[in-house]
């Protein structure tokens, strides 16, 4: 009723030589593929920029890459990019750091009464559906135009999506976590800081991460309103003096900080949650 | 000789042949060495032959399937299908694989006829041979549901009867009724044996489950862990029809159980009970 | 499954549950109501009160000011002729970036390699904060219309792109296999297939991001404009009216509410498919 089979165990191991190498020659020519074609496209769209796009509309308007990273040069040699950008930074830092803890805050306040959340959330609807931009005027009337209304509005994008992201990461804790910890005896307390943090934590580490290009935007966006100084200022200036070359100048050096402050948090956030599975909203 | 010596008696047509197959793969996405995940597998189905793969999780027995049906290619030795080998996707085949994968935006009958509308049938026929079908497995009356509105079970025979209704000459089936409940799965157990004695394709069948390679086979091969290798074939004499429900009362079923149980126990490293 | 008759006992134990479930509902009702409600005359009243004792009603205004300016803007018409531009150049603004969006991503996600040529670029441009490319688009087209449409646009953009770009590729690989098996060609797989399994994502991202465009065309108003509800709130800031900018701030606000519950039906669109998480939102701006 049965039959054995002895296999050949040795060509197995050729086998396994040979896939080993053609994976190798495919993840590297793959990788090949992909540099050389990012570096192509990269330096196509900069020689157009460069030698084609002023043929068909005035360089005025588009200025080029050369003359771009000129303004840089000279925007960081005269140290005048070390201060804009200072501010800026220094704005968007206070204001989140403020946003992100009262965020936090007002979600586990929340979080302790039965229905505080079903009470609030209307009205949570309500201020989120306000374009915050619209608020920048009354920030000045009311802060003047020092860094103070920067910081406000700054906090002000950042504390809604932390306390949304907070709120709907504590109230999605699995029923069933709860259950078996309070079976086990765990107090209030207990709950809170073993069962619902952790398990919110994620929800609220990658809420952070999305808020600093908010925290960022929004200092910008006051400094568009009224400034004297900072990276909006530099070009709202520039663009109202018509000087385009400047105002891409520090579009690039904004996608540059934000760009690095993304970095660093994402390099902090996989040292902070080693598990994932966050979802961000907002 | 080297190699295995070639499983199978009496061979005059093959329905499914492997000749001293092999296949490593690099796992996707990580920097890793390669694993071999089957080693010298050699083996022969013949027409209209019911087939079960059983062995311990990962030793490939997905893998073969995926060769017949041309989702992946040998390393090493050639699969063949009616003969040939098999190159690029075979869509002679019918594959039922371990998830439904029903389109979530297709209703039960829609679902029912994708396959036929991919081959070209005429409207008419692919609305009546799925109307028909659907009858057989008890799920008239859901033909306009959408699959999140079906149960397990429901979801489970739509899967099989969109291969089977297209009429192909082999069908590989991949763990199908996996994740059910012990119930559902009897069940669903005897309404494929139905099915199948009605064109009596070829199947090649993966399970987990020895009750189960038992009651529908003709026959059983035991695959060793990693690497996969074919490492004992058992013929199932039970006579057809048979009958699921009853067939642990089936004379010759302990014997067989027990034997195929003493093979895989070895496999997964369980010594003595 | 066969179902039984429920005994006498069973029926009685059954209703009683039922009643008790619905008066627990009414109550949590009325509870929530009467909280909510509670909470806003509170607001308004102790903010109409203060106003002008506590703290000088210059700062914050007082809601019978706000109620009054609103009036006077309806009657005037100005609500209107701004809010008519506001709107337009956001509708416009919407549709523009989804299509742009949905045209680019499209063969993007289908062509793998050049998505991941592409991508690095995407995120430079992504990382942009879409409020900077403000100037830029006012200097290139004046303080017309046109820029606050591609601001707005601007803003829809990247959304749509990305919620279409994730929605081609998070097609499950057993149903391309499955297809494949069954004899499907490439067409035969993007409309059965890729198609529908993408579009979830891009009607979610379509519910979003109206707001957003909102969001963009009020953003071009304060940069530099002559028309529209932003301009009016920055007009009345400039003459130190707080209650126009509330006003303002107000008035957006309703659009936007009436504009999320408008694109509400989008979440129930598909039969098939009760709801899908949405990758990247764009409110809270």
């Amino acid at each position: 009723m049965t039959a054995t089979v002895a296999p050949d165990v040795g060509r197995g191991e050729a086998v396994l030589a040979r896939t080993a190498a053609a994976d190798r020659r495919r993840v590297r020519s793959e990788r090949a593929v992909l540099w050389a074609g990012t570096a192509a496209f990269g330096t196509a769209i900069l020689l157009f920029w460069q030698f084609g796009l002023g043929h068909l509309v005035n360089p005025r308007y588009v200025s080029d890459p050369a003359t771009i990273a000129g303004r840089v040069g000279e925007l960081a040699a005269e140290g005048e990019i070390v201060r804009h950008v200072g501010v800026t930074l220094g704005e968007a830092a206070v204001g989140f750091a403020i946003g992100s803890v009262l965020g936090l805050a007002s979600a586990f306040a929340l979080a302790q009464t039965r229905r505080g959340y079903a009470v609030f959330e209307p009205f949570l609807v309500g201020f989120y559906s306000i374009p915050k931009i619209a608020l920048a005027p009354l920030f000045i009337l009311w802060f003047g135009l020092g860094t103070t209304p920067k910081i406000v509005m700054a906090a002000l994008l950042v504390y809604f999506v932390v306390f949304v992201n907070t709120a709907t990461g504590i109230r999605e804790v699995r029923p069933g976590l709860l259950q078996v910890c309070r079976v086990f005896g765990a107090s209030r307390r207990d709950l809170l800081v073993k069962v619902t943090l952790p398990s919110a934590a994620p929800a609220i580490v990658a809420s952070i991460r999305i808020t600093v290009t908010r925290a960022i935007e929004g200092a910008l966006l006051s400094e568009f309103v009224a400034s004297t100084q900072g990276l909006g200022y530099l070009v709202a200036r520039a663009s109202r003096e018509f000087d385009i070359a400047t105002v891409f100048a520090g579009i690039v050096i904004i996608a540059a900080v934000v760009m690095a402050a993304n970095g660093l948090l994402r390099f902090v956030e996989g040292r902070l949650s080693p598990w994932h599975g966050g979802r961000v909203h907002g | 000789m080297s190699t295995a010596e070639k499983v199978g008696e009496n061979v005059q047509t093959v329905a499914v042949g492997f000749d001293h197959v092999y296949k490593a793969f690099v796992a996707r996405g990580r920097r890793s060495e390669p694993v071999l995940a089957l080693q010298d597998v050699a083996f022969d189905v013949r027409p209209g032959e019911f087939v079960s793969l059983v062995g311990p999780s990962g030793c490939g027995k997905s893998t073969c399937l995926n060769m017949v049906a041309g989702l992946a290619t040998p390393s090493e030795g050639t699969v063949t299908h009616q003969g040939r080998p098999v190159r690029g996707v075979n869509t002679a085949v019918g594959y039922i694989t371990q998830e439904d994968n029903l389109l979530p935006w297709r209703t039960l009958a829609g679902n029912v006829e994708l396959g036929m509308e991919m081959r070209g049938v005429q409207r008419a026929e692919r609305r009546g041979r799925a109307r028909e079908f659907i009858e057989l497995v008890g799920l008239a009356g859901f033909e306009e549901h959408y699959p999140h509105e079906l149960s397990g079970g429901m979801r489970k025979r739509a899967g099989i009867i969109r291969t089977l209704v297209y009429d192909s000459d082999v069908v590989l089936m991949d763990e199908p009724f996996g994740p059910l409940d012990a119930q559902t799965r009897v069940i669903l157990q005897a309404e494929l044996l139905k099915l199948w004695q009605r064109s009596r394709p070829t199947v090649l069948f993966v399970t987990h489950d020895l009750v189960e390679a038992i009651a529908l086979s003709d026959r059983i091969l035991v695959f060793t862990a990693n690497p996969g290798t074919v490492k004992r074939e058992y013929r199932v004499e039970i006579p057809r029809p048979r009958d699921p429900f009853r067939i642990h009362e089936t004379p010759g079923f302990g014997e067989l159980h027990e034997a195929l149980w003493a093979d895989i126990r070895a496999e997964i490293g369980g010594g003595a009970p | 499954m066969r179902a039984h008759e429920p005994t006498p006992a069973g029926t009685a134990v059954l209703d009683a549950t039922r009643r008790a479930h619905h008066a627990d509902r009414a109550a949590e009702r009325r509870f929530l109501v009467a909280a909510r409600l509670g909470i806003v005359v509170v607001a308004l009243a102790g903010w109409e009160l203060a106003s002008g004792t506590l703290i000088r009603s210059f700062y914050v205004s007082s809601p019978g000011d706000v109620a009054a300016t609103l009036v006077d803007w309806a009657v005037s018409g100005e609500l209107g002729y701004h809010g008519a531009f506001t709107v337009t150049a956001a509708v416009l603004g919407y549709v523009l970036g989804a299509v742009a969006a949905v045209l680019v991503a499209w063969p993007l996600a289908v062509l793998r390699t050049v998505h991941r040529i592409t991508e690095p670029y995407f995120l430079v441009a992504y990382s942009i904060p879409a409020v900077a490319m403000g100037p830029v688009f006012i200097l290139w087209f004046g303080i017309g219309m046109t820029p606050k449409v591609l601001i707005a646009a601007y803003f829809v953009f990247f959304i749509v792109f990305i919620n279409t770009v994730a929605g081609f590729q998070q097609v499950p690989t057993g149903l391309l296999d499955v297809t494949r098996v069954m004899g499907a060609s490439r067409r035969d797989q993007l409309r059965t297939v890729l198609l529908p399994s993408a579009l979830p994502f891009v009607l979610a991202a379509l519910r979003i991001t109206l707001p957003a465009a909102m969001i963009g065309a009020v953003t071009g108003e304060f940069i530099s404009s002559n028309r529209g509800l932003g301009y009016l709130t920055r007009a009345a800031a400039s003459s130190y009216s707080t209650a126009g900018v509330l006003a303002g701030v107000l008035s957006l606000s309703v659009i936007v509410l009436l504009m999320n519950l408008l694109l509400r039906p989008l979440r129930n669109a598909l039969r098939w498919q009760p709801d899908v998480d949405v990758p990247q939102a764009a409110d809270g701006r």
